[in-house]
């Protein structure tokens, strides 16, 4: 545990290093200085949705019913909630961790781990991640940053994705044979919303002429949108009509 | 004579009561609002109707003209390059865009088949007003959709559609700047191509 911790402040160090230093130019939504390599990322991501995960998606449509796909929905979001909660407490944001813990303890009881009816108990369901508490810990975004195997991130929510998946994990710390478990469920799950957002995501990743652009619009907006609500931290969304090129449109006859 | 001072005191106290309520034919909370539900009904009876492909995308462009700040989102999309160009490039743009938005997003509409729109409020906004609605899809998902309303000479006009943080105008903007970059700058072959994207 005390590796952990000091692994989690070597992080923040990190973070606080690299996204201290971004600054968006003018008419730009956000810093990108590696995009040259980011483009290079996203088309192979690009490529590995085309030849695995889309058709690998689609085909899980087909086969399995929305009973079972429910199920894997449930089954992954139980085995997430012991990071979701730790990460809820490391942003203050006790009541929402209680909620949580409410959650997993009804759907382990009640659903056996592979049903929701906390939701339809009326416990919100409220995701959360550890970038998302960096962010309720004041840090900045950083730049833009294309990770491969996974998409659009920043510098702060991929140091926050690298801190779930390796250091903040109690299941895997409790039980290190549960691993390969849960791991191939959250993978399952990741198919399972592909195949659920498909006109989403094959509009962004294949209908737009410079899909690179589309999916960093598209995902910085959503994740400030997000982070907006949550934390002492969390300021509404700027304006976004308030650079230099839209705003005096404003004003003119047009 | 004091009749003609009477009428000419009350034709002043109606001319000042009629400019202390012009402000009321500017845009207010609920004259947003009831823009957005005008617009919500039409777009629902255009889904319900069945109709698909070509004919759908006209409804839509239809409803595009009827209720959004057509020349302000035409001109934020292009950005930097609606200030160089020229009159007639500017209309054969906006002309262009419009059918380009109308199929693009009536191509996407159908995920919001069996959708029902709520309201649940309004606030001010710099810009005018914001009219938040909560979508609630068939498969159980909510979505937060928010309408960006202003004043355009005395009527509201939607300008931004704003989807769980997602603004249309912002996206837009992005993507039509990415294919002018692509086109070398050449407004007129953009203008030329987006039919046909």
């Amino acid at each position: 545990m005390r590796r952990q911790i000091s692994r989690i402040f070597g992080a923040m160090l990190l973070t606080f290093t690299v996204a201290s230093c971004a600054e968006a130019p003018p008419g730009q939504l956000i810093s990108d200085p590696y995009e040259r390599g980011n483009r290079k990322v996203h088309e192979f991501n690009k490529g590995f949705d085309r030849a695995l995960v889309g058709p690998v998606a689609n085909a899980y449509g087909k086969v399995i019913g929305p009973d079972v796909d429910a199920s894997v929905q449930a089954a992954a979001e139980t085995i997430s909630l012991p990071n979701r909660i730790l990460n809820k407490v490391l942003q203050f944001r006790l009541l929402s961790a209680f909620q949580d813990t409410m959650r997993l303890t009804v759907n382990l009881a009640v659903g056996l781990g592979i049903k929701d009816p906390a939701t339809e108990f009326g416990i919100p369901n409220d995701d959360t991640d550890f970038g998302e508490t960096l962010h309720v810990w004041g840090f900045k975004e950083g730049n833009f940053i294309e990770v491969p195997f996974w998409g659009a991130s920043t510098e702060r929510d991929a140091v926050g994705l690298i801190v779930d998946l390796f250091l903040l994990d109690p299941i895997g710390e409790i039980e290190p044979k549960a691993r390969p478990i849960t791991a191939t469920v959250t993978l399952t799950s990741y198919i399972s919303n592909r195949n659920e957002f498909a006109d989403l995501v094959d509009s962004i990743l294949y209908d737009s002429e410079d899909s690179y652009s589309a999916q960093q619009l598209a995902y910085v907006q959503n994740r400030r949108f997000n982070l907006s609500k949550s934390g002492p931290n969390g300021a509404v969304v700027d304006d976004p009509y308030g650079d230099d090129l839209l705003d005096d449109l404003f004003d003119q006859d047009l | 004579m004091s009749n003609l001072f009477q009428i000419t005191r009350r034709s002043c106290l109606v001319l000042s009561l009629s400019a202390i309520a012009m402000p009321s034919f500017a845009l207010t909370e609920n004259s947003a609002t009831s823009l957005v539900e005008r617009a919500l009904s039409d777009v629902q009876e255009t889904i319900d109707s069945g109709k698909s492909g070509s004919a759908l995308y006209r409804d839509f462009e239809r409803i595009f003209d009827r209720y959004a700040d057509v020349p302000l989102v035409a001109a934020g999309s292009l950005g930097i390059a609606w200030r160089s160009a020229s009159d007639g490039q500017k209309r054969r743009y906006t002309d262009a865009f419009g059918g380009f938005l109308s199929k693009k997003y009536g191509r996407r509409f159908d995920e919001f088949s069996g959708a029902k729109f709520v309201v649940t409020g309004a606030s001010e906004t710099k810009r005018g007003y914001a009219v938040a609605t909560d979508v609630s899809l068939p498969s159980g998902s909510d979505v937060e959709v928010e309408w960006q309303v202003r004043d355009v000479k005395g009527s509201p006009r939607i300008f931004d559609i704003v989807i769980e943080g997602i603004s249309m105008l912002v996206t837009e903007r992005g993507e039509i700047g990415a294919m002018l970059d692509a086109r070398g700058g050449d407004l007129d072959k953009l203008i030329a191509d987006l039919p046909n994207v």
